[in-house]
């Protein structure tokens, strides 16, 4: 894996709500993940918000509690594209109740 | 120490810092100065130099990188020229001075003796700013002496801190034996969300281990409730997987995305069973005859992760010789290894480690060193219990 394809980045869609998210999503990203979604869904109250993990090379707790975040703050969350390390972590984390995937 | 530097950018400039002692990038003083665009600064007609063209550069070269200012762009000055190193901090300011003609006579004699007057003022200039810098050096140096001793205090109130959100010490149980570990990561004086915490009622034995995500008094104090909250639903003899749907039901939802980790266990001290719930969390290692596995669980949504979960719980037989572990992922997390392969590794190494014919603590420290190598990255709660024999 380069150090490219690991350096966190996020493009955003505004509508519908969607957020391209690539590179490594820990506690060095987490913040500017957040806000990047909060304004998304600024004046959205209870509006889903799309995540698109293809490009996300690791993900640590830091990066789920964006995603509780968002949960949290009453607005829906699906993932879509999770790559397998993703994937497993939603598994292990017992996630899949409560966060819609879209392969 | 002091540094000198030149920024070589649209308008260059030059600045000196006096740095932290133990080096790192901490500036205790930092100044700068704005230099001519062209980095030329023409001597005035009238001055007694007028004659003269001068250089000033910074370290030992007269390279076009290191050029402060001169007065000419025609650099550098060479034939007949005249250099005094001037020290400053721990570098020089090296003058170069040369005729704006090529003379003979007595300018040329003259010369060494002129860049000597010269030079001699500026040494002893450089001389009066590195004793002023000197001064609030040691004034800096004296600051940081403080701050290092406030942060020592303020770690040593973390750690504290810490220690008093953990159980003092563990009930004995006449029907166990139980290891409890906390490793603190190496990632900071911020105290972590780990916890574990043992209740014994009269027909089981209740383990727990959870982890608050994030780091810092927010998160040591989510801890806290959540961990008191579970232990007091623990104690009213609820089954583990009532334990979790109850304590999330409770939980208050941060906005700012703490959420937890937990499982419970209850080991019943009859059946020689564990009865295991877990929201999010790893499920329990159970090792035995030189081999270990992960217990087979439903395992719910992490507490304060969208709205209220619900669990389910999983029993399993526990042999007299088996022992039982509850980790928090900090103890097998890598970059760069997926959650499966860390897992697999404790797995194999608990297999190995935790052997019914060695003591239990040292085993558990053994295999907790030899996971994280002596030094964890991320906090780490574990708990290890085996029924006494």
């Amino acid at each position: 894996m380069t150090d490219l394809a690991r350096q966190f980045r996020c493009e955003v869609d505004p509508d519908p709500p969607l957020v391209r998210v690539f590179g490594d999503v820990d506690i060095d990203s987490r913040d500017v993940l957040a806000a990047t979604i909060r304004d998304l869904l600024e004046g959205r109250d209870g509006a889903t918000v799309v995540l698109d993990l293809a490009g996300v090379t690791f993900l640590d707790s830091s990066g789920l509690a964006v995603l509780a975040g968002v949960l949290n703050s009453g607005h829906g969350l699906t993932i879509r594209n999770p790559p397998p390390i993703v994937q497993r972590i939603i598994e292990a984390t017992g996630l899949d109740d409560v966060v819609h995937v879209d392969p | 120490m002091t540094v000198l530097d030149l920024l070589d950018e649209e308008t260059p400039r030059l600045g000196y810092a006096v740095t932290a002692p133990g080096g790192g990038a901490r500036f205790m003083v930092y100044a700068e100065a704005a230099l001519p665009v062209d980095k030329t600064a023409v001597v005035q007609p009238d001055s007694a130099f007028e004659d003269l063209d001068y250089s000033l550069h910074l370290g030992p070269e007269a390279s076009p990188e290191a050029l402060i200012f001169a007065s000419t762009s025609e650099l550098p000055l060479d034939g007949r020229s005249a250099r005094e190193a001037i020290p400053f901090g721990d570098t020089e300011l090296l003058l170069t001075m040369a005729p704006t003609e090529q003379l003979g006579g007595s300018l040329n004699a003259a010369l060494p003796a002129i860049v000597l007057a010269t030079g001699v003022p500026a040494t002893v200039a450089a001389g009066a700013l590195t004793e002023t810098l000197q001064r609030r050096r040691r004034h800096a140096e004296r600051l940081a002496a403080d701050n290092e001793q406030l942060l020592g205090e303020q770690r040593t109130s973390f750690a504290a801190f810490q220690r008093s959100l953990l159980p003092r010490g563990i009930p004995a149980v006449a029907e166990v034996e139980v290891e409890v570990r906390y490793v603190a990561g190496d990632v900071g004086t911020y105290v972590g969300g780990d916890w574990y915490d043992l209740i014994d009622t009269s027909g089981s034995i209740v383990v727990v281990v959870g982890d608050v995500s994030g780091r810092g008094l927010a998160a040591a104090s989510a801890m806290a409730a959540m961990r008191h909250t579970v232990a007091t639903l623990a104690s009213m003899g609820l089954s583990p997987d009532e334990v979790l749907t109850r304590a999330a039901q409770l939980a208050v939802r941060a906005e700012d995305g703490h959420f937890a980790t937990v499982v419970v266990g209850a080991l019943d001290k009859v059946g020689r069973t564990f009865t295991v719930a877990s929201a999010g969390h790893p499920p329990p290692l159970v090792a035995a005859a030189g081999d270990a596995r992960w217990m087979e669980l439903v395992v719910g949504p992490p507490i304060c992760f969208g709205p209220p979960g619900s669990y389910r719980s999983s029993t399993t037989a526990i042999p007299d010789d088996a022992a039982v572990l509850l980790v928090t992922d900090g103890l097998y997390e890598r970059r760069g290894e997926t959650v499966d392969e860390g897992m697999d590794r404790l797995r194999r190494l608990a297999g190995a480690t935790l052997r019914t014919s060695d003591a239990l603590g040292p085993s558990v420290d053994r295999l907790i060193g030899e996971m994280t190598g002596g030094a964890a990255s991320d906090d780490t709660a574990a708990v290890a219990i085996r029924w006494r024999t």
